[in-house]
């Protein structure tokens, strides 16, 4: 059962307590980027935007960057107040569920990087065959690659019933 | 004109990058879902092109929400 029912504009929410609490985490995560050097969840966030072009590269991170943070930190601002607010108000606003979305997605990105799962991008894409999706782990595996399944699982239910609301299914 | 380039990762999810295309970039939902399998597939896809400052600002709204673009001129 999908934890999330999109109403009209809305998005009525059913997560239980312990939902909420590891949710809870997720702004700590996602504030903690960067903090040490050599984070790779910070490379993963912020590729290189010309594959071979420093120069171009470091000029688009200067323009982008503080902005880029500053958005994230929004996100992040506004996933923790809605959550606070769930038991009374169990429901995302349109610009409350995309930072859901983005919210999910990004910690998935940084517990994967910082586990050691491949980035992607241009440098891999010469391997073959193409990684698949990292959407299932076996069981007994890594605790946050568990974590990483989780939050999958609870995006892909928001964003299918975003899709829905659009008018169309997944 | 700048093509804007998005490349396969083994963590983002398709329906989540499905998603995406069809919000940010504005593609239909058969056009976005074209363009997630080419990704997929063959590792990478030109999703947009446009004058290098709009190229720019597509690849940084695509970095917010966690998908590896770069871009190349066209």
């Amino acid at each position: 059962m999908s934890r999330f029912t999109v109403a009209g504009q809305k998005v009525l929410v059913a997560l239980e307590p312990e939902e909420v609490a590891i949710l809870s985490r997720l702004p700590t995560l996602l504030g903690s980027v960067g903090a040490s050097w050599n984070d790779p969840a910070h490379d993963r966030l912020n590729p290189e935007a010309y594959p071979g072009d420093t120069v171009a590269s470091r000029e688009f991170s200067r323009l982008t960057e503080k902005e880029l943070v500053e958005a994230r930190s929004a996100d992040r601002e506004r996933f923790a107040d809605t959550l606070r607010r769930l038991r009374e108000r169990p429901v995302l606003r349109p610009g409350d569920a995309a930072a859901w979305v983005r919210v999910l997605g990004e910690a998935r990105l940084v517990l994967a990087a910082r586990h050691g799962t491949p980035a992607g991008g241009p440098a891999a894409a010469d391997e073959q065959p193409v990684v698949d999706d990292l959407t299932t782990t076996p069981p007994g595996a890594n605790p946050e690659l568990m974590l990483v399944d989780y939050l999958g699982a609870l995006q892909d239910d928001l964003v299918g019933e975003l899709l829905t609301g659009m008018g169309e299914g997944t | 004109m700048w093509n804007v380039v998005v490349w396969n990762d083994p963590v983002n999810l398709m329906s989540y990058v499905v998603w995406v295309f069809r919000t940010l970039l504005g593609h239909s939902r058969e056009e976005a879902t074209r363009l997630m399998l080419e990704i997929h597939h063959q590792g990478r896809a030109v999703v947009a092109s446009a004058p290098r400052e709009h190229a720019e600002l597509d690849a940084y709204r695509l970095h917010h929400h966690g998908l590896w673009a770069t871009l190349e001129e066209g």
